[in-house]
């Protein structure tokens, strides 16, 4: 019990929050089933057997139990510090998933699996792809978060530094963008417009030459080694630039590592910096709602009724929920509504649909079928992850929404109000 | 227990591979429910997805003669699912169908593993909600919520599960499927009111109707701040004097705002030593005037502070840091065993005294939680179970309160069931005739006593000891 924080005290209030639990109703695929077989493993009454390497690797990382967690129970960091052993028991099946992962935060490989699935999709093998686990993700044109403006066909990787809008000639701040590794090359919009969004609020965006992967999905997957040699590298980038005020990121998942770069990388030569550096790290929507922003003079009513989803990383990691509603609703002119079972993962959650697609095929058709019921136009989601995930959901179920990122939608009113719609 | 391969096969037929939960690591969860002092993990756990399935593995088990214990989301504090003599669990987790929503005559025909709050999250949209909210109802189930009669802080206007149901849909223990109806007020014996609070010794419930309530006009939440447990029992009663009604009428005391405070920084008074968390609905005009008299007689008995939820955001939150408080113990303790005991409202303060007594001769911290309209008391003993002795000495502690509560002219459940936990207090509370009684009772449903054995109701067959809670060897 020492070491992984506060206790368990088995009162079960974090069952009905697990997708897992949700979908299969095995309470061993629950948080409190899992902390009980790596209890049972620690004190040596189970063996770490298929069995229950199975029930631990089902766990999505959503942190969905945490936010329910009367207790405070760090689940979390402690499935986390089982995972090396998960990913050591993997064997060929992990190497598989390593490599796959590698494809994924490689950006000339991922690149490569853009211009194929473009291909598929001109030959009008859209929807047969759309069907495969893996080359199923990769956004077709129409739902790879192009902005509103441009009509979907903009989808190439864009360097992040070619932004439309010039840098504020009088900052308020100066940030610099994480701008990630799988996200920028899938979806090199949000970033683009994070970009854009910032400077027109006066916001300074400084390039961090340098910067890679934020470690998430390595950590996630069991190689906490690496994950480290990720967290250590990009520290090493940002040191490298000059005083910011903060450092913005559009993704969920990386949002919620890089927060937690201090307790990776706690006791080691860098902890300081670490610290020092975790508490700049502010998701895109929590730092435009900190600082203030433009509300733009026209609306963006062409987005329709938008309907939001908490990312689990935005939510239950971080405890943000009334940001990127607010950013919706200054963008469009009126509240989101929630698509619905907004606390429930969508099944994207890192690389889960590598290893778990038919799970992840279930929760992400949940969320497609809750869209169905009052269609809004647009889903607003606050991470490339899900944003993938539920755009091949609405795809695969044929509910024609769009899915954007709370800031796209803010840049698309910016752009709209200067004439530019 | 090892099961023929035959009748495996059988089972697996009915429920599929994912309705079998099989092997160590699978099956250990299931070996408690809330309730950690005494486990047992079952050699089989059963999910049905419909009540066909379910009668048809109890059938299955009902011609071996196999016990089995029905299982909802496992949040029960009694041990009323603790496998004890019974080897085989069945649980009602993938029945979670709202098979209909009739608004007109105010019914949901929800299944037996649907989640409380999910009857309301279906209805609210449209001004109803079901009432009965036990703290744990984001997660338990109202089959769970139909065995043990589960209250909840607003029971004390409203009424618990009991009060709420309309039909039961049972599977008994010979597999045979039933409704027992009291829609329309049907004549006759009330068979839904014998079921429910049965704790599982009956049969399993595989489906409920329930009734929806409309929601109030408008409701207001005060929070009363005390300088001790003791003027705060005062208060309640003279609450309830005044011919006020509160929907919720909930008391916790330092200890327990101390755990709450360091999960949901309410913003608690530190130096409180008790508060009242008082809850009035109704039409919208009168209910400020209501709030002052409610108030005023808080001040009367020494309250030093009356705060009023300034809106539904801060509303919510003093509810989520009351329904969460038993999960947030473990931030105070390693492991806490929950104590839930009745007394006439108006002798609170005698039980308290003998709470703070108890405490202190067994060198136990006890925090208080209440639900103190209803004079139903939930001292929370806080232990540590890798020390050698110490719970049993939460046992003796724990029976000791709840002699005390029948001393007092109360009862030694309000609303966490008997289960395993009090069942060697039953014949302290009943005569042998009454308990006779029960199980007779129990024969006419359940006469082979295959269903939850040995639970609620002593009988010759169970040795009370042997289910009598018992540490965990080494933690």
């Amino acid at each position: 019990m020492s070491g992984h924080g506060l206790p368990c005290v088995h009162c079960g209030l974090c069952l009905d929050t697990c997708p897992t639990y949700r979908l299969l109703g095995t309470e061993a695929d629950s948080p409190r089933g899992r902390i009980y077989i790596m209890e049972a493993i620690e004190s040596g009454e189970l063996e770490l057997d298929a069995q229950a390497a199975t029930h631990l690797s089902r766990c999505l990382g959503c942190l969905a139990c945490e936010s329910a967690c009367p207790s405070g129970v760090s689940y979390g960091r402690r499935i986390d510090e089982f995972r090396p052993q998960l990913a050591a028991r993997a064997g060929t099946e992990g190497i598989l998933k390593n490599a796959a992962q590698s494809l994924y935060t490689n950006p000339s490989l991922v690149d490569l699996g853009l211009r194929g699935a473009a291909l598929l999709d001109r030959f009008g093998l859209g929807a047969l792809r759309r069907q495969a686990p893996g080359l199923g993700l990769l956004p077709s044109a129409s739902t790879s978060g192009a902005t509103t403006d441009n009509d979907g066909a903009d989808w190439k990787v864009t360097p992040l530094r070619r932004s439309r809008v010039h840098q504020p000639l009088r900052a308020r701040l100066r940030v610099a963008l994480l701008s990630g590794c799988v996200g920028d090359q899938m979806m090199p919009q949000i970033n683009r417009d994070s970009v854009e969004v910032l400077q027109r609020n006066g916001i300074e965006v400084v390039e961090m030459p340098g910067q890679g992967c934020c470690g998430a999905l390595a950590l996630h997957s069991g190689r906490r080694d690496e994950a480290v040699a990720l967290a250590r590298a990009n520290l090493a980038a940002f040191a490298r630039i000059d005083d910011v005020d903060a450092f913005v990121t559009s993704a969920a998942g990386c949002g919620a590592l890089v927060r937690d770069y201090d307790h990776l990388l706690a006791g080691t030569d860098v902890g300081e910096e670490a610290e020092a550096f975790s508490a700049l790290c502010r998701d895109v929507c929590e730092l435009l709602v900190e600082v203030g922003f433009k509300t733009p003079s026209r609306p963006l009513t062409s987005a329709g009724p938008v309907a939001y989803h908490d990312a689990c990383h935005l939510l239950h990691a971080r405890g943000i929920a009334a940001a990127p509603r607010k950013v919706c609703e200054v963008a469009t002119g009126s509240a989101p509504v929630d698509l619905g079972e907004n606390n429930l993962c969508c099944g994207s959650a890192g690389s889960y649909n590598l290893d778990h697609p038919v799970l992840a095929e279930q929760l992400g058709r949940r969320k497609a079928v809750l869209a169905r019921q009052s269609p809004p136009t647009t889903v607003a989601v606050g991470n490339v992850g899900c944003m993938l995930q539920i755009a091949r959901a609405l795809e695969l179920e044929g509910v024609s929404a769009v899915v954007r990122h709370p800031v796209q939608l803010l840049a698309a009113a910016y752009r709209q109000s200067a004439g530019r719609g | 227990m090892t099961f023929d391969s035959k009748l495996l096969s059988e089972l697996r037929a009915v429920v599929g591979a994912e309705g079998m939960v099989e092997g160590r690591a699978s099956l250990k969860v299931y070996e408690c429910d809330g309730y950690t002092l005494a486990k047992a993990a079952p050699d089989l756990v059963l999910l049905p997805q419909t009540t066909a399935q379910a009668s048809e593995v109890i059938k299955l088990l009902a011609a071996r003669r196999i016990p089995f214990v029905p299982r909802g989301a496992g949040t029960g504090v009694s041990g009323g699912c603790l496998p004890g003599d019974a080897h085989v669990m069945v649980g009602t987790s993938r029945m979670r169908a709202i098979r209909n929503l009739d608004l007109a005559n105010r019914i949901a025909e929800v299944e037996a593993g649907v989640v409380n709050l999910e009857v309301t999250r279906a209805v609210e949209g449209r001004g109803f909600y079901y009432a009965p909210d036990p703290s744990s109802q984001s997660a338990c189930t109202i089959g769970g919520n139909v065995a043990e009669n589960s209250g909840g802080p607003h029971t004390l206007k409203y009424g618990v599960t009991v009060n709420h149901l309309l039909a039961l849909e049972v599977v008994l223990p010979s597999g045979e499927v039933v409704w027992l109806d009291r829609c329309g007020e049907a004549p006759g014996f009330d068979l839904v009111g014998v079921f429910t609070g049965s704790e599982g010794t009956l049969g399993l419930v595989t489906a409920a109707k329930v009734r929806l309530m409309k929601k109030c006009e408008a409701v207001t939440t005060l929070l009363a701040v005390f300088p001790g447990v003791p003027e705060a029992s005062r208060a309640v009663s003279a609450i309830i004097a005044a011919g006020i009604v509160p929907a919720a009428l909930e008391m916790m005391d330092a200890l327990v705002i101390s755990a709450v405070e360091a999960a949901y920084r309410f913003g608690f008074p530190s130096d409180a030593g008790a508060v009242l968390i008082i809850e009035l609905d109704g039409l919208a005009a009168g209910l400020d005037a209501l709030a002052e008299r409610v108030g005023q007689a808080c001040i009367g008995e020494g309250a030093s502070e009356i705060r009023r939820a300034a809106d539904e955001a801060e509303r919510a939150l003093l509810w989520k840091s009351r329904k969460r408080a038993f999960g947030a113990m473990g931030r105070l303790t390693p492991n806490y065993c929950t104590q839930d005991g009745v007394v006439p409202r108006s002798r609170l303060p005698e039980i308290v005294a003998v709470i703070t007594e108890v405490s202190a001769r067994y060198g136990l911290r006890i925090a208080n939680l209440m639900h103190a309209g209803d004079g139903n008391i939930h001292p929370l003993i806080l232990y540590d179970e890798s020390k050698p002795g110490e719970a049993e000495r939460v046992v003796a502690a724990g029976d000791e309160i709840l002699r005390a509560c029948l001393d007092l002219g109360g009862s030694i459940t309000g609303e966490h069931g008997i289960g395993v936990e009090k069942l060697g207090l039953m014949g302290a509370a009943f005569g042998t005739e009454t308990l006779a009684a029960m199980a007779d009772l129990r024969a006419a449903f359940n006469p082979l006593g295959l269903c939850n054995p040995n639970k609620v109701v002593p009988t010759d067959r169970s040795c009370v000891e042997v289910v009598r809670p018992r540490p965990r060897g080494g933690g």
